[in-house]
This record gives structure tokens, C-alpha cells and sequence, in this order.
């Protein structure tokens, strides 16, 4: 797709949900929380990780759900296939790996008795095997988790038979999206963690509306990026993926620092100046936007906790996990398509991930302040623009599946 | 091989002592324990030297700095960390999170916290 220079953005937003006021208590309230966890986190797909990251045999990774006490392993095995499995013993619910990552040779022991599995999940050894009155091994391996991949990620369900294949789910994100995500230039260079008072989808929803950047990153980002500049839209009867938004600079940038404008020569981590060096990215040109000289990124919501921004050369996500309705785990991680060979390549990263962290700084600091309004019950209703659309198709999405689920 | 300026090298190796830290969050824990006039006594230094301090450290390949060069590069490096202070006439923003609590992952998969 070639887009001209002088094309027009597309609209900012759009009423197609409604103007209506929307209640708040849905970042507050315990009964809807433990819904979300019983009908959104066990019924979903979510992003826990990255196939390259199991390269061989063994690899594997654990994930955790504390709020619901899920631990899951996903592993691949000798077949060179990726499964995922509940992170508990049929024995009696050891916990078989600990760690957040290793490889494991051959199978995998249970530390308390030592029953062996498979790489696939098999039970394949019981030490003193004979002292059990009756024991079906066939029918005790580890317990499977759906697991299915999407441009190189891997996402996982705790529905054993989900409403949707990941296909279907995120079938708005495309297959030029898959071709570039999914190429194996990416690793993974940083992130942060934190652990933030807020209900788990503020952050969610403060990566995907642009209206807050003009006046919320006054001190940060919006020399560079504003609301104007910032294009959402909706994808009516997606669940997956309810909705995004296109990120442009402005006509005219802002002023740039001294130390900005020397990362800007040796690549494009900062949104803040425009790179003079871009980074080399495979199946970049097909991407809608890709070659609009002011487009910095695309950023997409993956229902219900991740938001993915791919730019030229770097993706970055944040994920969201709620530990109660009123604080989360808060997560960021970054991937690039080159590795930094130079110092100056290292500079502009440093100088990029440290112009993000005090972004995202303010958006964190923005959302603690919002959970207490709301749960004070001094803000009981928010009001929401166009710009805001994404927030509200996020809501209904969130609402159909609290209420599929009082109604089952 | 271009050495650095005699001016450019006794400006760093002055604040290489505070300020030339191996990595990124022990170069946030000393802007945020430091005073703005420390801050901007650092940028105003290095600034000038900036551009002839990153040709000089581009001239190695970024796996083999040699380890007496090393301190000038985290020195550098300690400028990004800075920027925002000094355009902020503040060290910290009070309209931002503490920037200490958001904890440097080891990898993806490193989610969890030690209450
Ligand atoms: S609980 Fe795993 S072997 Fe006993
Ligand atoms: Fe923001």
C-alpha cells in the first residue's frame, strides 16, 4: 500500500457507540471484579510470551494469574510442539516448575514425590508405583491449557473449549500484521514492572485514547504526538480486538532538546524527534500508514489486558493484571528488530526507553488519582468524547461478558 | 583511532566519578537523589562535549569498549537521564509516578514482585 504525502488522516473518532455518560462503577465495585476474573480472565486469550523464546526442546516459561492463583507452564516438547499446562502435580498439586523460565531435560519431576511427566504432559513414571490401590496413569497427566499463537506470541485460555479461536479473536489485526510481527527479527531489549493502585483497565485505557496526550504530557510527549494527531477508531462486533488507534506527528514538531536531537541520528526508539536513522524492519512497507511521512505507530487493543504498539523497527506492549479492583500489576516490555552495534545505537535506546518511562510515569501517576475518585463515590459517572471511542467499545465488550455470565 | 580532546576528557573523567554508573537504574537512583544544581552542573559540563564524545565511543564496536572507556560511556549514557530535569527545572515531575517503583525487567517473563 502506498499512501501519498498529502493524504488525509483518517476521522478522530466517532459517535458510533453512543455519547451517553458511562457509570464507574466498574472499576470499583467487588462484584463486577470477581466477574471480570470468572467471565473475562478464564474465558479469554492472553499474551504470555513469545515463540522464539522456546527455541528448543524443553524451553519453557510459567505464567500467573494471582488474582485467580493460576500457574500455568508452556513448554515445548519433543514433537517441537508448544503446549501449555496447569502448573500443578495430579499427585496431589505440587507445583512442578518454580522458576519463571529455564529448560527442563527430558521431562518434568515433581519436587515433593517425584512423578515424572513428559514434555507433552504424560504421566510417565510414579515412583513406588505399585502402593497405589488403583491408579490410572493414562488419565493423570498434567492438565492441559488452550494454547494457541498469533504473529509470533503466544496467548493462552483457561476456557478449555474458548468461544473463539485466537484466529477468529484477533481476525481485525490482519495478515500484513502477523507477516511483520511474526518475523523473527524481534527480541525482546527491556521493560518495566510496577505494581499500580489503580483497577487493572485504567491503564488499559489510558494507552488507547489520545485525547489526554495534549494536556497530560505537557512536560513529555506532546511536542510531539497531540490528541489531533492521534486517530482512533472501533471495530464493531470484534471482541478481540475492539479497537485502535494510528499515532501522526505533527505538521510542525515541537522543540527538541539537545540531547534528543543527538539519539535522533542513530535510530528511532523516541517519539520525541524525528529519527534521522530509521531501523531496517522486515514486511514493514505493507503495513496500512507505513509509508505516511508523519506516521509514527499503530496501537491496537488486545481484549482484555494488552496493548500493542507497533512502530518501524519496535514493538512495545503493556499488560495489565488485576491483583484486586483497586490495584494491578503493570507491565511493559519492548522488542526491536536490530540490535544496537554501536554506541550511538545504544544512546538513542537509552535516551528513547527513558523518554517513554517518564510518559508512561504520568499515566500511571493519572490513574491511582482515579481509582480513589471512583471509589470515594465522588465520581460516579465519566463523560466520554469521540476521541475517547475506544473506552467506550472497551466497556461494552467488558459488560457482554459480565453479563453472559450472570446469565449462565 | 581518534583520541578524545584533552578539554572533553577532563570534563568526563570530573563527572564520571558521580555520574559514570554501569547501568540504567543505577543512573535514575542518582538523578533522583540528586539536587537540580548537581544535575545541572553535570548536563552544562558534558553538553558541549556531547557530539565528539559519541564519534569518539562509535569509533569501538558496542561488545568490545575496552573497560577504561567504559566509565566514559555510562557517563554519556547518564545525559539521557538528566534531560528531562533539566528541561523540567525539577528532578522528579510531580505529576508522575515514582519513577523507582517502575522495576527494570529481566525478561518477559519476569512479572513477579517480592511484596
Ligand atoms: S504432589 Fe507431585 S509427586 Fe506428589
Ligand atoms: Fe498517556
Amino acid at each position: 500500500m502506498n499512501i501519498a504525502t498529502n493524504v488525509s488522516l483518517p476521522a478522530q473518532g466517532s459517535d458510533a457507540l453512543g455519547i451517553e455518560k458511562l457509570p464507574t462503577d466498574f472499576y470499583v465495585c467487588e462484584n463486577h471484579y470477581r466477574s471480570e476474573l470468572e467471565n473475562v480472565f478464564s474465558k479469554c486469550w492472553l499474551m504470555v510470551g513469545r515463540e522464539t523464546d522456546l527455541a528448543k526442546s524443553g524451553d519453557f516459561f510459567t505464567y500467573k494469574i494471582d488474582a485467580l492463583s493460576v500457574s500455568i507452564i508452556v513448554v515445548r516438547g519433543k514433537d517441537g510442539i508448544i503446549r501449555a499446562f496447569r502448573n500443578a502435580c495430579t499427585h496431589r498439586g505440587t507445583k512442578i516448575v518454580t522458576e519463571e523460565r529455564g529448560r527442563l531435560r527430558g521431562g518434568m519431576i515433581c519436587p515433593y514425590h517425584g512423578w515424572a511427566f513428559g514434555l507433552d504432559g504424560d504421566l510417565l513414571n510414579v515412583p513406588d508405583e505399585e502402593t497405589f490401590g488403583c491408579l490410572d496413569k493414562d488419565n493423570e497427566g498434567l492438565h492441559t491449557v488452550s494454547l494457541d499463537k498469533w504473529g509470533g506470541f503466544i496467548f493462552i485460555n483457561l476456557d478449555p473449549h474458548p468461544q473463539w479461536s485466537l484466529k477468529e479473536y484477533l481476525a481485525p489485526l490482519g495478515e500484513d500484521l502477523i507477516k511483520y510481527v511474526g518475523d523473527e527479527q524481534w527480541t525482546w531489549s527491556f521493560g518495566w514492572k510496577s505494581r499500580v493502585k489503580s483497577n487493572w483497565k485504567s491503564p488499559v485505557d489510558a494507552q488507547v485514547e489520545g485525547y489526554h496526550i495534549t494536556y497530560g504530557h505537557r512536560r513529555t510527549i506532546s511536542r510531539n504526538v497531540t490528541a489531533e494527531t492521534t486517530r482512533p477508531y472501533i471495530n464493531p462486533g470484534s471482541i478481540g480486538v475492539p479497537g485502535g488507534h494510528h499515532l501522526f506527528r505533527p505538521e510542525k514538531l515541537g522543540e527538541q532538546t539537545p540531547i534528543g536531537l543527538l539519539a535522533a541520528r542513530y535510530g528511532a526508539t523516541s517519539l520525541y524527534a524525528e529519527p534521522e536513522k530509521e531501523f531496517a524492519a522486515n514486511n514493514f512497507d505493507q503495513l496500512a500508514f507505513s509509508q505516511h511521512p508523519r506516521w509514527i505507530l499503530d496501537g491496537y487493543l488486545l481484549f482484555p489486558n494488552t496493548v500493542l504498539f507497533v512502530q518501524k523497527g519496535q514493538l512495545f506492549i503493556q499488560r495489565t493484571l488485576p491483583l484486586s479492583p483497586h490495584e494491578c500489576l503493570w507491565e511493559v516490555d519492548f522488542y526491536h528488530s536490530e540490535k544496537p552495534q554501536k554506541f550511538g545505537e545504544k544512546f538513542n535506546h537509552e535516551q528513547g526507553r527513558i523518554q517513554i518511562r517518564d510518559v508512561l510515569s504520568e499515566d500511571l501517576k493519572i490513574v491511582e488519582g482515579i481509582q480513589e475518585n471512583y471509589r470515594s463515590g465522588a465520581i460516579k459517572e465519566m463523560n466520554l468524547s469521540r476521541q475517547e471511542v475506544i473506552i467506550r467499545a472497551y466497556y461494552h465488550s467488558i459488560r457482554q461478558f459480565v453479563e453472559e455470565g450472570s446469565s449462565r | 583511532m581518534i583520541d578524545l580532546s584533552e578539554q572533553a576528557l577532563s570534563v568526563v573523567e570530573i563527572h564520571a566519578t558521580a555520574w559514570g554508573l554501569p547501568t540504567s537504574a543505577e543512573r535514575v537512583a542518582k538523578r533522583v537523589c540528586s539536587t537540580m544544581d548537581e544535575i545541572s552542573n553535570f548536563y552544562d559540563a558534558m553538553l558541549p562535549h556531547m557530539e565528539e564524545i559519541l564519534d569518539y565511543l562509535n569509533q569501538f564496536s558496542l561488545d568490545t569498549i575496552p573497560d577504561n572507556v567504559k566509565p566514559i560511556a555510562w557517563t554519556a549514557l547518564a545525559m539521557c537521564e538528566v534531560d528531562n530535569p533539566v528541561r523540567w527545572k525539577s528532578v522528579t515531575l510531580s505529576s508522575g509516578f515514582d519513577v523507582l517503583g517502575m522495576v527494570p525487567k529481566s525478561s518477559f517473563y519476569d512479572s513477579s514482585f517480592v511484596a
